[in-house]
């Protein structure tokens, strides 16, 4: 009894195992030291948790790990980057950026939930590719409407040629606004409490949100549309709620991110950040259909302990840091994969399951009207 | 026409939004601003340099500006406080001056000259709007836009 519980422990969190396996072999390697460590963990869970965090409520409604985030990305992008030109600084240069980000976020909300209602059981790849459809359109407005259309004044965001935007926009004028409000110092750990504070009133969002009519009923969704159907139910509105509250979220959290890094890469960021987030919380022990809030953060800090010590470890190990940081995303990538391998297997273990016990009752039936 | 509840609260939500935009906007506005400590003339007046000026921003000292020399700093909206200590030529004693100044918003730089405000000229002569005089040359690597998300940023 006793085995089986560590068994299947074990695999229920092989993944979150893996890499605790993996960090305990890396960290004494690359010989940081604790509060080294301690303090790079604790400024990347305030960076990082907002945007992770914005994934869990279209998993609460069925709709997977979608890269519907990325486009609240472009919203929060566009947002800054109208912010910066403007000389809004600081925390009310964040705040605009969030109102400006929110109609675009439910916008492009709108249209991703609304092609994954036509795309149902396949959300992951379909956002994925839609992002790049999106992520043409952001590249069209930023970098030829956007000095011409647009009208964009300063020429440290505009490109030499009087229209579009530079590589790297600058956000030194709000680089950690959020994170120096209230921030307190133990030692050599900074800790940026108003962001913790920030993300704690999300994680308590998110509670509540899971208790309330539209969270039951996305939960009903997320279980079995046709059931939440029968019973009711607006699968495909409740499905385009869900992503629109994703989007926005995201949005908000690509600003709190972007303002603790203190610049934006304007054309790569955010399609960068989509695939970071869903491999963080897959290292969390998260799967398809299930996400919670300790996801997060276990998968932030497992994530972010193998980016911090990777590149040293290599160095230690093989002389080159570069073997390391080849490594890191090796097994970045690899963990996404063997997490979604992992999830069908055991999704059609359990279909099997279903029909051998249907097959058992059914013969129970048959011979029991022959006797 | 019956207007209802749902669309009075929705109506009420994007005003109040759209108010927060417009306060968030006025006051977070960002300027710099560039002391100068040079002679000056104007209107047939002429406002000779000090020896030395320390500027103290909310307490702090933001810097001493001898005669000659500019400094910078920055400030968020379009009040300006802050206090001079005047020493006219060395070995005199401080004076202290303190100073509330409006910053026009479409002002991004604002240089302000020293002499000029300490005795007391009009705005529009201590105060003037900073005009960059280098242009800067375009490099070509901020022609080529990196569009390549396969690349994994290692500072994420």
């Amino acid at each position: 009894m006793k085995k089986n519980t560590i068994v299947s422990f074990i695999s229920n969190n092989l993944v979150p195992l893996m890499f605790v396996l993996i960090c305990s072999v890396a960290i004494p390697l690359s010989g940081f030291s604790f509060s080294y460590l301690l303090a790079e963990i604790v400024t990347r869970i305030a960076r990082n948790s907002f945007l992770i965090l914005s994934l869990l409520i279209p998993i609460m409604a069925g709709m997977g790990l979608n890269f519907g985030m990325t486009l609240g990305a472009m919203a929060g992008e566009i947002g800054l980057i109208l912010v910066s030109d403007w000389q809004i600084w600081g925390i009310p240069g964040m705040i605009l950026a969030m109102i400006i980000s929110v109609p675009i976020s439910i916008l492009l909300g709108t249209i991703s939930g609304k092609i994954m209602n036509l795309a149902k059981g396949r959300e992951m790849i379909t956002g994925y590719i839609m992002n790049y459809f999106i992520n043409g359109i952001y590249q069209l407005i930023v970098l030829y409407a956007m000095g011409v259309v647009i009208p964009i004044v300063h020429s440290s965001i505009l490109l030499p040629r009087g229209y579009g935007i530079r590589n790297t926009v600058s956000l030194l004028a709000m680089r950690q606004s959020l994170d120096n409000l209230l921030a307190i110092r133990i030692g050599t750990v900074k800790i940026p409490l108003f962001t913790f504070i920030v993300i704690a009133l999300l994680c308590l969002f998110i509670l509540w949100f899971r208790k309330t009519k539209l969270g039951q009923d996305m939960r009903a969704v997320g279980q079995d549309m046709e059931v939440a159907r029968a019973s009711g139910i607006n699968v495909e509105k409740t499905r385009i709620i869900s992503i629109v509250i994703s989007t926005v979220l995201a949005g908000f959290g690509m600003i709190i991110y972007l303002q603790n890094m203190g610049n934006l890469s304007t054309y790569t960021a955010h399609s960068q950040i989509g695939m970071f987030c869903i491999a963080a919380l897959l290292v969390g022990g998260a799967s398809v259909d299930k996400a919670t809030i300790g996801n997060v953060f276990l998968g932030v800090t497992l994530f972010h302990i193998l980016f911090i010590v990777a590149p040293s470890a290599g160095t230690k190990l093989m002389g080159n840091s570069m073997i390391g940081e080849y490594f890191r995303v090796f097994v970045s990538y690899a963990v996404i994969t063997f997490a979604l391998i992992m999830y069908e297997t055991k999704k059609r273990k359990a279909l099997r399951e279903v029909g051998r016990s249907l097959g058992l009752s059914q013969t129970r039936l048959s011979q029991s009207k022959q006797a | 026409m019956k207007i209802s509840k749902k669309f009075l609260y929705r109506s009420i939500s994007i005003l109040v939004i759209i108010l927060l935009a417009f306060f968030m906007f006025v006051i977070g506005r960002g300027h710099t601003i560039y002391f100068d400590n040079k002679t000056f003339e104007s209107q047939n007046l002429t406002y000779n340099s000090v020896y030395r000026v320390d500027l103290m921003v909310k307490g702090e000292l933001k810097g001493q500006i001898f005669s000659r020399e500019r400094i910078s700093d920055t400030c968020m909206g379009q009040s300006f406080n802050f206090i001079l200590k005047v020493i006219e030529s060395r070995g005199d004693e401080p004076k202290e001056y303190e100073f509330k100044i409006r910053i026009p918003y479409s002002w991004d730089g604002v240089v302000i000259n020293l002499p000029a405000l300490i005795n007391g000229a009009e705005e529009n002569v201590y105060m003037s709007k900073f005009i960059p005089t280098v242009v800067e040359t375009p490099s070509l690597e901020d022609d080529v836009v990196i569009t390549d998300e396969f690349m994994i940023d290692p500072v994420l």
